[in-house]
């Protein structure tokens, strides 16, 4: 097994600060639970978590990967602590846990300040298959330079436009790829909406990420020892992926769910040639049974 | 849940004993504050034939009334953001008897509201989609 492994200092930092937290999660739990009143605004400390398992069928976008039914077990958390918090949406985030700070909670919109992982790494292993919800070593990358996630310090505005409509937009203008700060716009927006029938809950959401030239190319261009028979060169300009997802949750029983959802996401025109990319629209679907720990 | 009641105004003519039980016994949604569905059954049986009345704390009209009859069951779909109480009453045969409480409750069960997410925030509606 030829397995790739990037250092990634702010994930173990991360993973450091989610411990201190989840100890912190379990005492606040405690607690919570002799008063009486558990009422809580939404940025005061506290959380939730929650931990899901179930099938991923994924159709990934790399070539030669294979079309992959697989089981995926996943952590979701997310922590408030003096208006610090910590979030790990699972695979269905954006990437790593989040960590960040909320300076703006009035009315119907949130400000936060945030360090997240706007594009996953490019790794490759002969062994490669289904991770939690994505195919992350590709077996038909094999010879290609490995690829570090993007890692970034964002602004992130969310609006709640009601009671079951939410947009949010993440702004992420610098990138560390290069080893250090470095300009490379990224912007990305959800339009997200969700309804009830019965006890299933449904939800839809629309999103759209712009990627600047230096971030594609990073990921999907080929050059120098990159270039073989199978791969050739290639240079990414900028671009907009787009995806929609629809989904659904059901209540089996208290702290129990049933969750689905279907997600297809277009790649940006700029990498559709790439040498590393199978298919336009990628495609992942999920049925999960998630437990609600608190 | 089963709860049985002796029948308190007709424990002076004979004991009435009433057991009385709702399935399910909890309705749980995803957030607190939700619309809960169930489809409700409720079983009753008492020892005496009698008229008999269910009430529940949805509304102040009886759910369903039955006429001499000693057992009855009714399948009905509510929907409910709280716990909602169920309420057997005799209907007294000789209302003119002043000594006789008309309506008593003569048995209890309840069907309990749950939620999956217990608070009830804006994050959590962005937590669920994005």
């Amino acid at each position: 097994m030829n397995t790739l492994i990037k250092q990634r200092p702010m994930y173990y930092l991360s993973l450091s600060i989610m411990l201190f937290f989840i100890v912190n999660a379990v005492v606040f739990t405690v607690n919570a639970k002799e008063q009486i009143n558990n009422k809580f605004s939404d940025t005061e400390d506290g959380g939730f978590f929650e931990v899901t398992a179930g099938v991923v069928a994924l159709d990934s976008r790399y070539i030669d990967a294979p079309k992959d039914i697989g089981l995926v077990a996943d952590l979701r958390f997310r922590y408030y602590w003096n208006n610090f918090f910590l979030e790990y949406e699972g695979f269905k985030g954006l990437g790593f846990p989040g960590i960040g700070y909320n300076f703006y909670n009035q009315n119907a919109w949130m400000f936060d300040v945030f360090i997240t992982e706007t594009h996953p790494a490019i790794l490759w292993d002969d062994e490669g298959h289904i991770e939690n919800g994505v195919i992350s070593e590709q077996d038909g990358l094999i010879g290609i330079t490995p690829r570090d996630s993007d890692d970034r310090i964002s602004l992130r505005a969310t609006h709640f436009i009601d009671d079951t409509t939410v947009v949010r937009i993440v702004v992420a203008p610098i990138s560390d790829l290069k080893g250090m700060a470095d300009v490379s716009p990224y912007l990305a927006g959800w339009y997200g909406k969700t309804w009830q029938h019965k006890n299933m809950n449904f939800h839809a959401t629309l999103n759209a990420q712009y990627y600047n030239s230096n971030m594609l190319d990073y990921y999907y261009g080929i050059a120098g020892d990159d270039i073989s028979d199978k791969f050739e060169s290639y240079k990414a300009s900028s671009g907009i992926s787009v995806s929609a997802e629809f989904g659904v949750a059901y209540p089996l029983a208290k702290d129990w769910l049933l969750e689905s959802s279907l997600k297809f996401t277009r790649l940006p025109d700029s990498i559709y040639n790439s040498p590393l990319i199978n298919t336009r629209l990628e495609s992942q679907a999920q049925i999960s049974v998630t437990y609600v720990l608190f | 849940m089963i709860t049985g009641m002796k029948n308190t105004f007709a424990q002076e003519q004979s004991e009435n004993v009433v057991i009385m039980q709702v399935k399910p016994q909890t309705c749980v949604s995803l957030h607190e504050g939700q619309e809960c569905f169930a489809q409700i059954v409720v079983n009753w049986q008492a020892d005496l034939v009698n008229d008999y009345c269910l009430y529940s704390t949805q509304t102040p009209d009886p759910v369903f009334c039955w006429e001499n009859v000693s057992q009855g069951t009714v399948e009905y779909e509510l929907n409910t953001k709280e716990n909602v109480r169920f309420m057997l009453t005799q209907v007294p045969k000789t209302r003119f008897m002043l000594t006789y409480k008309p309506y008593a409750i003569i048995a209890e069960a309840r069907l309990n509201v749950s939620w999956v997410y217990k608070k009830k925030q804006k994050s959590r509606l962005s937590w669920r989609l994005f």
